[in-house]
Formats: C-alpha cells, sequence, structure tokens
C-alpha cells in the first residue's frame, strides 16, 4: 500500500470522525477539524510526487463534499446560537434599561420611562 | 504545486455580526422579567395612590379636630373693642360674658436706673470708697464686695450680674467728657419695685444710681374694680380670657371685651372640612367603578369608603340631626358643599345644637376623626403599614430581577463563547476546503490533463 493511499485512508477517517461529532459541539468538532487538517496536509505533500489513481481521485471528491455538508451542518449549528444570543442580548439590554428605568422612578414617580433606553448588555 | 497553506488565524469573519447583535435596539420580548416589570410599576403608582390618600385623610382628621375644638368651645370668641390698648391672647371660656377694662393710667414697665455719675475709666476708675455695697431690688438687699482688682464699672457689672437675682448690668460708654462711663442696671421682669445700689452700706450710705425708673405696675379697673398687676399679661383676672394691656386710655376712655358665639369661625371651619373631604373622595373615586385604577377592590380603599360613609351618616340628638341640617349637602356624584344660606338661617338655639352636633373630640362629629388618623398616622396608620408592605415586595422584586439579570449574563457569556469557537472552527474548515480543492484541481490535472472539479 502506498503512502497516498495510507494518507487517504486517514483523511477519511478523519471524515468520518468530523461527520459523526455533535454539530453543536464546537470544542470536540475543532479537535477532529485539526486532525482532519493533518490529514490533509499529508495529502498535499504526497501529491506532487504521486500519481493518484481515478478511484482515489473520486475518493478525494467525496472527502471534498462532505466537508461541504459538514461545514453546512455546523452553520446551521452556528445559526441556532446566534439566535439565542440575539434573545439573550435582547433581555439583558432590557434588565439593565428597566432598572435604570426603576432608578429613575424612585426619584422622579411613576410617568418616567419604565422601559429605560437601549443599554449595553452586562 | 503551489497552493495556499492552511492558516488558522483566530479571527472570525463573523465578529461584525456577532457586535451588530449585541447593539441592536430590541422591542420588548416574551421573557419572564417582563412579568416582574409590571409588577414593580404597579406598586409604584399603588404607593403614589396611598400616599396621595395619605396627605388627603390627614387633611380630613385635621379639619374635624378643628371642629371638635370649635365645638368644645361652643363656638365662643372673645374680642376688643380697641385692640391697641387692650389685646386679647387666648380664651377658653366655654360662657358668652362681656367685660369693660377703664381707666388704664398705667402700662406695666422694668425699673432701670443708671449710674448718678460717670467715670473715666470703666476698667480702673474705682466706684466703691470701701468695696463694699448693697444691690436692692424690691425689698431685697443682696451685699456685694469688690476687691482692689474689681473695685471699677467692669467689675460691679459683672459682680451684679453674677449674683443672678432677676437684674441685668451694663457699662454705658457715651464717649462725651471725661467721665463717659456709667453703669446701667436693669431689673429683668416688669412692675413697680425699688432699684438701687449702695456703696459702704454701714457707712457713708452713698447711693449710687439715680432714682428716675422704678418700674411701674399695669394700673386698670376692670368692670369698676382697681387691678395692678406688675406684668402687662393679664391672666389671672377673667376667667377663660388672657389679655394684654398695651397702652393707657384717656380720661374715659374703656375698652370691651367680649366672649360670644362667633357662626364664622363655624363656617370656615366646615368649608375647611368640606374641601379635604373632597380630597379624599377625589381620590376614592379613581379606584372605584368600571375605570378603576389598581388599588381597585383594595382593603384600604374600602376603609376609606366606609369611614366617609360614617361621616355623612352622621346623626345628632338635637335640632341639628344630619348634615343636611347643618347645610352640608352631598351631591349625585359624591361631591360634599356648604349651603351658606342654610347655614346662616340657623337661629341662635339651632346654632347652639350645631355646636353639639360637631361635637368635641370624643363625642359628635369631631369624635370621628380617630378613624382618620388610624388611617393616615405617619408612624403606625394603616397605609404606613400599607406603604411598608409595598416596599417589601418591591425589594424582594428587585431581588428577582437582579437574579434573573445575572443569569441572562452568563448565558451570554457562554453563548458568545459558543459562538466565537463556531466562527473559529468554520474558519479552520473552510481553509481547509480551499486546500482540498487544491488537491483535487492538481489531482485531477494530472490524470486527465483539465483543471475541472467539483466545487
Amino acid at each position: 500500500m502506498g503512502k497516498f493511499e495510507i494518507a487517504l485512508q486517514q483523511l477519511e477517517l478523519a471524515q468520518r470522525e468530523l461527520v459523526a461529532a455533535n454539530p453543536s459541539d464546537f470544542e470536540s468538532l475543532e479537535r477532529l477539524g485539526k486532525n482532519r487538517g493533518a490529514a490533509i496536509n499529508a495529502i498535499l505533500e504526497l501529491v506532487e510526487d504521486t500519481e493518484p489513481s481515478i478511484d482515489q481521485l473520486e475518493r478525494l471528491k467525496r472527502i471534498h463534499l462532505g466537508g461541504i455538508l459538514s461545514v453546512e451542518r455546523i452553520r446551521g449549528a452556528r445559526q441556532a446560537f446566534r439566535e439565542e444570543l440575539a434573545r439573550l442580548s435582547q433581555q439583558g439590554q432590557l434588565l439593565a434599561g428597566y432598572q435604570i428605568g426603576s432608578k429613575s422612578e424612585a426619584s422622579s414617580g411613576p410617568d418616567s420611562g419604565s422601559n429605560g433606553g437601549p443599554a449595553t448588555p452586562s | 504545486m503551489s497552493l495556499t497553506p492552511l492558516t488558522f488565524t483566530g479571527v472570525s469573519k463573523y465578529s461584525t455580526d456577532f457586535q451588530t447583535i449585541l447593539s441592536r435596539a430590541v422591542s420588548i420580548a416574551n421573557i419572564p422579567a417582563k412579568a416582574i416589570q409590571n409588577q414593580q410599576t404597579d406598586l409604584v403608582q399603588k404607593k403614589l395612590i396611598v400616599t396621595n390618600l395619605q396627605t388627603a385623610t390627614t387633611g380630613l382628621a385635621s379639619s374635624l379636630t378643628a371642629l371638635a375644638a370649635i365645638g368644645d368651645k361652643r363656638g365662643l370668641s372673645a374680642s376688643s373693642s380697641d385692640s391697641t390698648k387692650v389685646a386679647i391672647l387666648t380664651s377658653t371660656g366655654t360662657t358668652a360674658a362681656s367685660y369693660t377694662v377703664s381707666e388704664i393710667t398705667s402700662v406695666a414697665k422694668a425699673a432701670s436706673e443708671t449710674s448718678a455719675i460717670g467715670y473715666a475709666d470703666g476698667s480702673s476708675t474705682a466706684v466703691s470708697s470701701t468695696g463694699s455695697l448693697t444691690l436692692t431690688l424690691g425689698s431685697h438687699d443682696y451685699p456685694i464686695t469688690l476687691t482692689s482688682a474689681t473695685n471699677n464699672l467692669a467689675g460691679l457689672r459683672d459682680a451684679i450680674n453674677n449674683l443672678g437675682v432677676g437684674v441685668t448690668a451694663s457699662v454705658l460708654t457715651t464717649g462725651t467728657g471725661l467721665t463717659p462711663n456709667y453703669l446701667s442696671v436693669s431689673a429683668n421682669d416688669t412692675g413697680q419695685q425699688a432699684l438701687s445700689i449702695t456703696d459702704d452700706p454701714g457707712g457713708a450710705a452713698t447711693s449710687l444710681l439715680t432714682s428716675n425708673n422704678q418700674g411701674a405696675n399695669a394700673d386698670f379697673k376692670l368692670n369698676g374694680v382697681p387691678v395692678s398687676k406688675s406684668s402687662n399679661t393679664i391672666n389671672d383676672v377673667v376667667p377663660g380670657i388672657s389679655f394684654s394691656i398695651l397702652g393707657t386710655t384717656s380720661v374715659g376712655g374703656t375698652v370691651s371685651l367680649s366672649l360670644a358665639t362667633d357662626r364664622t369661625t363655624l363656617t370656615s371651619a366646615l368649608q375647611a372640612f368640606v374641601s379635604n373631604y373632597n380630597s379624599v373622595s377625589r381620590q376614592l373615586d379613581g379606584q372605584i367603578g368600571p375605570s378603576a385604577g389598581v388599588l381597585s377592590g383594595d382593603f384600604l380603599i374600602r376603609e376609606v369608603q366606609g369611614d366617609l360613609r360614617a361621616l355623612t351618616g352622621f346623626q345628632g340628638t338635637g335640632t341639628i340631626k344630619n348634615f343636611s341640617d347643618l347645610g352640608l349637602e352631598v351631591s349625585n356624584t359624591g361631591e360634599l358643599s356648604l349651603n351658606t344660606t342654610t347655614l346662616n338661617g340657623l337661629s341662635a338655639s339651632a346654632i347652639d345644637s350645631a355646636f353639639t352636633f360637631v361635637g368635641t373630640s370624643v363625642n359628635g362629629l369631631g369624635s370621628l376623626n380617630s378613624k382618620f388618623t388610624q388611617l393616615s398616622d405617619p408612624i403606625n396608620g394603616l397605609i404606613k403599614v400599607q406603604q411598608d408592605q409595598y416596599d417589601v415586595t418591591n425589594t424582594r422584586l428587585s431581588s428577582d430581577l437582579a437574579n434573573i439579570t445575572d443569569k441572562v449574563a452568563l448565558l451570554q457569556t457562554i453563548t458568545a463563547q459558543k459562538l466565537q469557537a463556531a466562527d473559529s472552527l468554520l474558519a479552520q474548515l473552510d481553509s481547509q476546503q480551499s486546500v482540498l480543492t487544491g488537491v483535487l484541481l492538481s489531482v485531477n490535472n494530472a490524470l486527465y490533463g483539465s483543471t475541472t472539479v467539483t466545487k
């Protein structure tokens, strides 16, 4: 078995592990992504001195496509966190604004703005 | 083959997006904190309302107390026909009466004398031949001994003042002549009495002071009976009236003092009562009915409502039996008003009954003031208790809100970290895909001589 085939199998293994991982577990994915990056670097070093087969080319294409799919899945998971952060940010702004408003009300009466203005979340 | 190396700078291309989320102005979201905020807003409104109610009920209690005071004195008020000669100070009488003050020949004044001669120096010229002197005030003699160091005007002044016998001494400096310094001695109280200083009382017995003003009593006649008082404030001659003698009368001049019923005091007190009643009533109006405020159905509102009904429904036992008899009218909207035509039209006996209706602090309408002081007492009144409860609740809600705020902040931090980890990962994978694309191009070219590759 040639060096290129070994490197390609390692890349396929790294790819499978990446696909199998939870797309929201970014810490684990970071580690798996580095393994995949190392396998890609190994392929990169060998590709100039190797004559890959058509089968190997097809396998590389599948890895490439699998990577695109993984990226999309991770982007989807990221989007969920982004929305959660937006919601928390809204809550933080409202709470901070209300607390400022409450202090103002305590000194000037109930007609003061109870919703407060935009505030930086703490 | 030359490809772009893998790079992981750690700089997220989504960081600007992240900042946009943080700084975005947002509308109210459906979050648990909103319920707490609403409760706090309600509490602020409730506290404001009960505070206004406290002010209003305090005013009503005060006006009832004033009515009770008038009823207690049967509306009697003292007056003087010439307040420049005789002024009424206080009046506590409960029986109508009149008195004549005549022949005010003297207004009380304090004895006050100065030294018969002047002295060259106030702090060194000797004032006594022996250092032994006697101060005489009224029928009392007070010995004074001056040493060689204190035998001067200042020393004598200090010695007199230190006696503490109701006399004040001071040194006057005229600035004229060779002996410009004089001693001034004045009694602290008004009234005719001897005031003198005798030098060497056991020997030469020289008088040091003039004898120009030995004080004076207030001398007058009350109903023809001579009266002489050391003070101008006369509070032990006429029962229920305290007055002050301010000036002498001309020959034959008289001043009349009278203690008589004064309807205007009752009218004024009833008008104040009406105004304060309506203040309380208006406070209640906002919390009763279909458009009631945040205190709708609150026990405090019901309590005050009941107390107002107790007022308007109060029943007397004499000619004046109720509000209407006194000219107090309640409109369909609950507004109270005073019909002065009805009040002014009351006979003398009806007015007397009106004072009975108004009562005192322990009976009659006036006694109902306790109902309102129980509400408005600033220390342990019902309203104060309610305000304190609002404060306790508000503090608890603020604490809840602070806890929620802390939790949200923590979640924000954690989520932001997740997002940054995702950005870093995506950047890493994007870079890997670029390298893979390069590898595919290279392999494809080697096999087919073409650069076409599936992206």
